[in-house]
C-alpha cells in the first residue's frame, strides 16, 4: 500500500502540484489503512492501478513506449491481482480515450494497449468462470440502498463527509480556491477512478444475482476518491480551516481503526480459539465452517477441504473436542445431527463457535438440550465470531 | 501567477546574485520596489507550502504507526485464516490452491 500512495503523489503531483499531492496521499493513507494491514490481495491491484494510472499520464504527455509497455504490464498485473478490484483500470483508459479524442492514431494504440492487456489475462478465464459459477458464494451485501452507494463513494467515512460540506460551505463564502491546472480530462479522470467501480458494481447487485457491492471489491477506487478529497481540501482557505480537516480525518482514521484493532475486519478468531483451549478441554466443541463452500456434511468431511473449510481454527489450533457442522443449518441431513445430538446429550458442558448472525445451531442445540444444558452466554466479545 | 513587477522571480532566480543586482538596479525603483515584495511573499508561501507538506507528512506518520504498525499484530480475520490456507503447504500447493480456491489471487 505504501507504494500504491507513493504513485498517487507522483500522479497528483503531475495533474496539480505539490500540496494536492501531499493531501491527496494523506486522505489515501487513511482510507486505505484496513487493507495496507490485511493479509489479503486488495492492496496489490490498487498497487498496479496507481501504476497503470501513473504510466498513462506520462504515455499521453511523452508517447515513449516504455511507459506504453509500463500500462500495459501494471494493468496485466491488476487483473491477476484481483479480476473485480481490475474494474479501477477504467479510470486511465477513460483518460487516455479522452486525451485523445482528436488524435485517431494515439487513440488505436490505446485500444492495441488494452487488447494486450486481455490478451495477457485469457489464462485467468477458468478462474473468472469459476468465480461467476460460485458467485453466490460471495454475496455477502445484498442489494445495496441508496445509504451503501453514498458510503462507498466518500472515503473516510463521516469524515470524508465533513471534508465536503466544509468545502460547499467555503464555495458559498467565496472561500475556495482551485487549483489553476484543472482541466476536464483531469476531472474525467478523477471523477472515473472514484465512481466507476461502486457505481458498476451497485448496478450489477441490483439486476442480476451478482451480489458484489462490498466495500473490498470497490476499494481500487479509494485512490480517484483521494485525489478528488484531496482537491476540495488543497482549495480550502484559510489554511487553519484546511489543517483543522485534515486533523480531523486523521485522529477519526485512528480512534476508528483503534475501535478494530483488537480484531482486525470484526472477526477476533485468536481470541475466541484460546479461550475454548483454556476452557473446553475435553469437551465437546461444534465448530462451524465459516466458509460458504462447506455447503453440507459431504463438503466437511472431504480431506481435500479439511483444512480449509475450518482455516481459522486449524490456525489457531482445533480443540480435541471438535466436532464439524456445515456453514449453514444441515435441516435436511437429519441422521447426521441426530448423531451429533445422541454424541453431546449427556456431556456436561459443549461449546459452539460460529461466525454468522444465523443463529439456527443455536436454536436447535437449545431446543434438543436446554432442559438438561442451560446455555451460558460469555461476558466476552469476539466480534462477529 | 501574475508578477506586478513584469518579471518571474523564478527567472530572477537564474541569475548571479551580483548580476541580479545589476538588474534591479537597472529597474525604477517602484516597480523594483513591487517586485522584492512579491519575490519575498512568493518565497513566503514556498515556505508556508513547505511547512504544510512536512506536517501532513507527519500526520501520515502518525496514522501509519498508529494503524499499520498496530494492527499487525491483530487476529487473522476470516479470509486471512483461508490465504495461511493457500501458502502453508509451500509454492506449487499455493499456485495450485490459489487457482482452485474461489476469490484468490494467483500474483499475490
Amino acid at each position: 500500500m505504501a507504494g500504491a500512495i507513493w504513485f498517487l503523489y507522483r500522479i497528483v503531483l503531475r495533474l496539480f502540484d505539490r500540496g494536492t499531492a501531499a493531501i491527496a496521499a494523506f486522505v489515501f493513507l487513511c482510507g486505505s489503512s484496513f487493507f495496507a494491514v490485511d493479509a489479503r490481495p486488495y492492496a496489490l491491484p490498487i498497487l498496479c492501478i496507481t501504476v497503470a494510472t501513473w504510466a498513462i499520464l506520462r504515455w499521453s504527455e511523452a508517447n515513449r513506449a516504455i511507459d506504453a509497455a509500463m500500462f500495459i504490464a501494471a494493468g496485466a498485473l491488476a487483473v491477476y491481482g484481483h479480476c473485480v478490484l481490475s474494474l479501477g483500470l477504467a479510470a486511465p483508459i477513460a483518460y487516455g480515450a479522452a486525451v485523445f479524442r482528436n488524435k485517431p492514431d494515439r487513440l488505436i494504440r490505446l485500444g492495441l494497449m488494452m487488447l494486450a492487456i486481455a490478451a495477457l489475462c485469457v489464462p485467468l478465464l477458468p478462474e473468472v468462470l469459476n468465480f461467476y459459477a460460485t458467485r453466490t458464494a460471495h454475496a455477502h451485501a445484498g442489494r445495496p440502498g441508496a445509504g451503501d452507494i453514498l458510503i462507498g463513494l466518500i472515503p473516510c467515512g463521516l469524515t470524508g463527509g465533513l471534508v465536503v460540506i466544509v468545502w460547499i460551505e467555503r464555495v458559498f463564502r467565496r472561500a475556495v480556491q482551485l487549483p489553476a491546472e484543472y482541466s476536464h480530462d483531469k476531472a474525467l479522470l478523477a471523477a472515473v477512478w472514484a465512481l466507476f467501480a461502486p457505481l458498476f458494481l451497485a448496478a450489477l447487485s441490483s439486476v442480476s444475482d451478482i451480489q458484489l457491492y462490498v466495500d473490498r471489491y470497490f476499494s481500487c477506487a479509494l485512490p480517484g476518491q483521494a485525489l478528488i478529497t484531496g482537491v476540495l481540501l488543497a482549495s480550502i482557505r484559510p489554511r487553519f480551516v484546511r489543517q483543522a480537516l485534515l486533523i480531523t480525518i486523521a485522529l477519526s482514521t485512528i480512534v476508528w481503526g483503534k475501535l478494530l484493532a483488537g480484531s482486525h475486519g470484526n472477526d477476533d478468531w485468536r481470541s475466541a480459539m484460546d479461550l475454548i483451549h483454556k476452557e473446553a478441554g475435553s469437551a465437546p466443541v461444534l465448530l462451524v465452517s465459516p466458509f460458504a463452500e462447506g455447503a453440507d456434511f459431504r463438503a466437511v468431511h472431504t480431506p481435500a477441504l479439511r483444512d480449509i473449510l475450518f482455516a481459522p481454527a486449524s490456525f489457531y489450533g482445533e480443540p480435541p473436542g471438535a466436532i464439524r457442522l456445515p456453514h449453514a443449518f444441515a435441516a435436511k441431513e437429519q441422521a447426521e445431527l441426530e448423531a451429533i445430538a445422541a454424541r453431546i446429550q449427556n456431556e456436561p458442558r459443549i461449546y459452539l463457535i460460529a461466525d454468522k448472525p444465523d443463529r439456527s445451531y443455536e436454536t436447535w442445540l437449545v431446543g434438543r438440550l436446554a432442559s438438561r444444558c442451560p446455555s451460558e452466554p460469555l461476558e466476552q466479545s469476539f466480534g462477529q465470531v | 501567477m501574475h508578477y506586478r513587477g513584469g518579471a518571474s522571480p523564478d527567472i530572477l532566480a537564474l541569475i548571479d546574485i551580483d548580476d541580479r543586482d545589476k538588474c534591479m538596479a537597472a529597474i525604477p525603483e517602484p516597480l523594483a520596489a513591487g517586485m522584492v515584495s512579491d519575490s519575498a511573499a512568493t518565497a513566503s508561501a514556498d515556505h508556508a507550502a513547505k511547512l504544510d507538506r512536512i506536517w501532513i507528512i507527519g500526520l501520515g506518520a502518525l496514522v501509519a504507526i498508529q494503524l499499520w504498525a498496530g494492527m499487525i499484530g491483530t487476529s487473522f480475520w476470516l479470509d486471512e485464516t483461508g490465504t495461511w490456507w493457500i501458502i502453508k503447504d509451500g509454492p506449487a500447493e499455493a499456485i495450485h490452491r490459489a487457482l482452485s480456491w474461489s476469490g484468490q489471487s494467483p500474483l499475490f
